[in-house]
C-alpha cells in the first residue's frame, strides 16, 4: 500500500488513543479537559528524551512518559477536581499553556525547533493492535461498577453523591485514566514520527480532542472511533491555502450548530455492539432470501 | 417493634449568610417508622434532607444516626452508611434505562478493584451476575419490570418517581428519605404510592422521612409528623394532634407563604 | 539585573498597569461567571477584537487615541451582548447543561480567531505608537512609562466606577441578587433577560478597552484571546464568584509576574501563573476573598 495513506491511517490510530481518553473523560465523566494535549506532550517529550539520554529501550521511555502523564495529571487535577466550580476547566487551560511555555523555552526539548531524531518505534500493525487492547480495556471499564460511577457523574452529581458514589475519586480516576491514555498517545506519536515539536502540542491540537468527541457523540466509543477516522485524516487530504484556518472556522461552527441542535453529536449514548452487527447481517441475509424467493 | 432510635437530631441550625434556614430543630425517628415533615414552602424542609445526606453544613447542631455522628461526613459516606434519598426535581440517570439506573446503585460495599474492571476477570463477571440479579430483584419488588430496559428520561412522571425510590432502595438502606414523592400526581396515583410506602417499609425493613404537601397521603401513612414553619418546629405530634393543632393550621392558612 | 530601588519602582508600575489590565478582564469574566455559573470563553474574543477595533479606529478612522478608545469601548460591548444573544440565550432557553454553554463559547473563539487569521493575515498589527506619548516620566529616579501610567490610572478609575455600579445602583443590586440566584431574583421582579444583556455589554466593554490597552502594550493578534486565561487565573485567585476579589487576583498576579518576568525569566512567566494557580488550588481553594461555593449552591 501507498506509504503515504499507511502514514495516515497510523497518525489516525495513535491519535485515537488520546481521543478515546477524552472520551471517557468528557462523554462518560462529563469534565472537559481544555489543554489535553498537554499530556500528549508529557508523554511524547519523556520517552523521546528518556530514550536518548537515559539509553534505555523505547518500550521503557513509553511507559515512563505514560506515567510521567499519568503522576502529573492527578497532581494538576486532583485539586480541581475536589472543587465545585470551573476550577477544573481553569486548572486544565492553564496546564495547557503552562506545557506549551515549557518545551518551548526548555533547551533540553529542543525548544521551538523541534526535537529531532527521535528513536524509531511502531508501525501499522502494532499501532492496530495497541488500539484493538486500548477500546477493549475501556468497554471493559465502562461496563464495570467503576466505568458506571463515572457515568452517573455525568449524569447527575449529586444524586450520584446520594447513592454512594466517592465523585472526587472517580473523576480523578477518570482524569487519570484520559491523562494515561493522552501519554501513550503523545509517546507514540514521536517514535512514529521519529520527531517533536511544540507547535503538535497547543491549543488547537487541544480543541480538536474536544471537538473530536463532541462530534463523535458524547457517551459513545462507536462515535468518538468513527469522529476520529473522518477528522484526523481531513487536514491530510485537503492542502490548499488557508483551508486549514477554513476547516478550524468549520468546525466552529458545527460545534455551534450540534450543541443548538443536536448535542449527541453523531452517535451520541449508543454504541454498536456485535450483536447489532450480527442482527443487520441477519436482517440482510433474510431480506436476501426473500428477494431470491421472489424470482422463482 | 422495637423503639430504637435511629436518627436523632439535636439543635440543628443552619444559616446562609443572613437568613436562618433551619433554627433548632430537634427530631428523633425511630426503627419502623414513616415520619412525616411537612410545612409551608420554604419551611426548610428540603434543607433539612440537604443537612442529613451531607450536601451542606449545618452552622452548628448533631445529626447522629445508629448512635454515629453524621455531621462532617462527605455525602457519599452518609449514603453507604445507610441512608438513602429521592429529590424534589427528580435526578434520575436521565440516558440510562431503569435497569441501569439500579445496576449504578447495586453495591453490596466493596466488590471488585479497577485491576478486575479492566480485565472482566472471572471475580468481576460473578459479582456482575450478582449485582444484576439485585438490580433485576428490587424492580420486580417495585413493580417497575416493565419499564427496565427504558431510557428514564422517556418515562412518565409518576413512574419516574417509582423509579428514584427504588433507586434508592438499591443501596440497601435503613433510612430513606423522600422528597415530594407524591407531587404532581391525583389522588388515585397519591393513594397507590402510599400503600407502596407501607409495603417498602415492611418488605425492605427501612425507615422513613417523607416530605410533601399532599395532607391525605401524609395522615395516612406517617406515624409521627414534624410541622417546620420558617425553619423552626412549631408542632410535633401524631396526625390528630397535628390536625387540631391551632399553630399549625395557622401556619397554613394564616400566615403569607413567601419564599 | 539590578535590584535596584528605581528598578524596583519601575516593576512595580509595570506589574500594575499590567495587573489593571487583566483586572478589567477578570472582573467581566467574574460577573458573567457569578451570575450565570459558567466560563465564557467567548471573553477573550471581545479582548482580541478590543485590539483589532483600537488599531483600526487609529489607523482608518481618526487618529485619535480617545476616540480609538471609544470605539473599542462601545464595539466590545456590542460584540459581547451579540454573542449572549445568539449564542447563549438559546441554550439557557432550553436548560442546556452549563458546560455546553462553555463549548459554545470555545465554538465561537475558534470561529473569530480563525476568520481573523484569514481576513487580516495572521501576523501581528502594530499599533502606530507615534499617536502616543512612549516616553517616560522620571520619577525618584526611576523612568516609569507614560503608557503604563495612563492604563493604570484609567483603569483604576473604570474599576472604580464598575465597583460603584454593582454597590451602589438599582442595576447593580439586581445584578448582585441575580447572582445570588436567578430564580429569587425574577420573583422578586428583576428582568433577568434584560439584566443578562447588560451584564455581558459591561463586561464587553471591559474586555474593549483591556483589549485596547494590550494592543497598544504588545500588539494585536489572532490569538490575543489567550490572555484571558489570566483573567480566569486572576478571579480564581480573588476567589471564583467575588467581583473585588478577581480584581485584588489580577493585581496580585500581575505584580507576581512581573517580578518573576523581569527578576528571573520572562520564559518563566506563564509557567508561573499556572503553579500560583496549582498553589492556590492546593492550599486556599477559595481564593483570597472567596466566598464557599456552597452559598452559590
Amino acid at each position: 500500500m501507498n506509504e503515504y495513506i499507511i502514514g495516515i491511517i497510523a497518525l489516525t490510530g495513535i491519535q485515537l488513543i488520546a481521543m478515546l481518553g477524552v472520551s471517557l473523560l468528557s462523554g462518560f465523566t462529563g469534565l472537559f479537559s481544555f489543554g489535553h494535549a498537554g499530556f500528549m506532550a508529557i508523554g511524547g517529550y519523556v520517552s523521546a528524551l528518556s530514550v536518548k539520554y537515559l539509553q534505555i529501550p523505547i518500550f521503557c521511555g513509553v511507559i515512563l512518559g505514560v506515567l510521567a502523564a499519568t503522576l502529573i495529571g492527578i497532581v494538576v487535577g486532583y485539586p480541581a477536581l475536589r472543587l465545585k466550580g470551573d476550577y477544573f476547566l481553569i486548572a486544565t487551560l492553564g496546564f495547557g499553556e503552562a506545557v506549551r511555555q515549557i518545551i518551548e523555552y526548555a533547551n533540553i526539548t529542543g525548544g521551538a525547533k523541534g526535537l529531532p531524531d527521535v528513536a524509531k518505534a511502531f508501525n501499522l500493525p502494532t499501532i492496530l493492535l495497541i488500539d484493538i487492547l486500548v477500546i477493549i480495556l475501556l468497554v471493559n471499564f465502562l461496563r464495570s461498577t467503576h466505568g458506571r460511577n463515572c457515568i452517573a457523574i455525568r449524569e447527575e452529581e449529586t444524586a450520584a453523591q446520594a447513592m454512594g458514589i466517592d465523585i472526587t475519586k472517580y473523576k480523578t480516576i477518570s482524569f487519570a485514566i484520559s491523562c494515561a491514555l493522552a501519554g501513550l498517545s503523545g509517546a507514540m506519536m514521536a517514535h512514529f514520527l521519529q520527531y517533536l515539536h511544540p507547535a503538535m502540542f497547543g491549543m488547537p491540537i487541544s480543541n480538536m480532542l474536544i471537538i473530536t468527541v463532541i462530534l463523535g457523540g458524547l457517551g459513545s466509543i462507536t462515535g468518538t472511533i468513527l469522529a476520529t477516522c473522518i477528522l484526523v485524516p481531513l487536514p491530510e487530504l485537503l492542502r490548499i491555502e488557508n483551508i486549514q484556518s477554513w476547516r478550524m472556522v468549520a468546525y466552529g461552527v458545527i460545534i455551534l450548530l450540534i450543541v443548538q441542535f443536536k448535542p449527541s453529536g453523531l452517535y451520541g449514548y449508543k454504541e454498536l455492539t456485535f450483536k447489532q452487527i450480527k442482527k443487520y447481517i441477519a436482517n440482510l441475509k433474510m431480506r436476501l432470501n426473500r428477494r431470491r424467493k421472489s424470482f422463482d | 417493634m422495637t423503639d430504637n432510635c435511629i436518627l436523632k437530631i439535636n439543635d440543628l441550625n443552619k444559616t446562609f449568610g443572613g437568613l436562618a434556614a433551619v433554627s433548632d430543630v430537634c427530631l428523633n425517628v425511630n426503627e419502623g417508622e414513616i415520619y412525616g415533615l411537612i410545612g409551608p414552602n420554604g419551611a426548610g424542609k428540603t434543607t433539612i434532607f440537604n443537612l442529613i445526606t451531607g450536601i451542606i453544613e449545618p452552622t452548628n447542631g448533631s445529626i447522629s444516626f445508629c448512635g454515629e455522628e453524621l455531621v462532617g461526613l462527605k455525602p457519599h459516606e452518609i449514603a453507604i452508611k445507610g441512608i438513602g434519598r429521592t429529590f424534589q426535581n427528580i435526578k434520575l440517570f436521565g440516558n440510562l434505562t431503569v435497569f441501569d439506573n439500579i445496576l449504578t446503585v447495586a453495591q453490596a460495599g466493596s466488590n471488585y478493584s479497577l485491576i478486575d474492571g479492566f480485565l472482566r476477570n472471572k471475580k468481576c463477571r460473578r459479582w456482575e451476575k450478582e449485582l444484576s440479579q439485585m438490580s433485576y430483584d428490587i424492580i420486580d419488588r417495585m413493580g417497575i419490570s416493565k419499564y427496565s430496559e427504558i431510557l428514564t428520561s422517556n418515562l412518565p412522571y409518576g413512574v419516574q418517581r417509582r423509579v428514584e425510590i427504588a433507586r434508592a432502595l438499591a443501596l440497601k438502606p435503613k433510612l430513606l428519605l423522600l422528597d415530594e414523592p407524591a407531587a404532581g400526581m391525583n389522588e388515585d396515583e397519591s393513594y397507590e404510592l402510599s400503600n407502596l410506602i407501607k409495603v417498602i417499609r415492611d418488605e425492605f425493613n427501612v425507615s422513613i422521612i417523607v416530605i410533601d404537601h399532599h395532607m391525605d397521603f401524609i395522615m395516612d401513612i406517617c406515624n409521627k409528623i414534624t410541622v417546620l414553619n420558617f425553619g423552626k418546629i412549631i408542632a410535633t405530634g401524631n396526625g390528630e394532634e397535628i390536625q387540631n393543632n391551632t399553630a399549625v393550621v395557622e401556619a397554613y392558612l394564616g400566615v403569607d407563604e413567601d419564599d | 539585573m539590578k535590584w535596584g530601588c528605581d528598578m524596583l519602582l519601575q516593576q512595580i508600575v509595570n506589574g500594575l498597569s499590567i495587573g489593571s489590565i487583566y483586572a478589567l478582564m477578570a472582573v467581566g469574566y467574574s460577573l458573567i461567571y457569578s451570575l450565570m455559573n459558567f466560563t465564557n470563553f467567548a471573553h477573550g474574543v471581545v479582548v482580541t477584537l478590543g485590539a483589532y477595533f483600537g488599531f483600526y479606529s487609529l489607523t482608518l478612522l481618526s487618529p485619535n487615541i480617545a476616540v480609538a478608545f471609544i470605539v473599542a469601548l462601545m464595539f466590545g460591548g456590542v460584540v459581547s451582548s451579540i454573542i449572549e444573544l445568539t449564542t447563549y440565550r438559546p441554550l439557557l432557553l432550553k436548560n442546556s447543561k452549563r458546560s455546553y454553554l462553555t463549548i459554545a463559547g470555545l465554538g465561537i473563539q475558534i470561529i473569530v480567531e480563525n476568520l481573523l487569521i484569514i481576513m487580516l493575515g495572521g501576523r501581528f498589527k502594530t499599533y502606530p505608537l507615534a499617536l502616543f506619548n512612549t516616553g517616560s516620566i522620571n520619577f525618584f529616579g526611576s523612568n516609569i512609562g507614560v503608557i503604563d501610567l495612563y492604563i493604570l490610572l484609567i483603569s483604576i478609575f473604570l474599576l472604580i466606577l464598575v465597583e460603584l455600579y454593582v454597590n451602589c445602583t438599582k442595576n447593580g443590586l439586581a445584578i448582585r441578587s441575580a447572582a445570588y440566584s436567578t430564580d429569587i431574583a425574577s420573583i422578586m421582579g428583576v428582568d433577568v433577560d434584560k439584566l443578562m444583556i447588560k451584564v455581558f455589554f459591561l463586561a464587553g466593554t471591559l474586555a474593549g478597552i483591556a483589549g485596547y490597552f494590550l494592543g497598544i502594550k504588545y500588539t494585536a493578534y489572532p490569538q490575543l484571546s489567550v490572555l484571558s486565561n489570566k483573567a480566569f487565573i486572576s478571579a480564581v485567585l480573588g476567589g471564583l464568584g467575588s467581583l473585588t476579589g478577581s480584581v485584588v487576583g489580577a493585581i496580585i498576579l500581575g505584580l507576581l509576574e512581573t517580578f518573576v518576568s523581569g527578576y528571573i525569566s520572562s520564559s518563566l512567566r506563564d509557567i508561573f501563573s499556572f503553579g500560583l494557580l496549582v498553589l492556590v488550588l492546593l492550599f486556599r481553594p477559595t481564593g483570597i476573598m472567596g466566598k464557599s461555593s456552597e452559598d452559590k449552591a
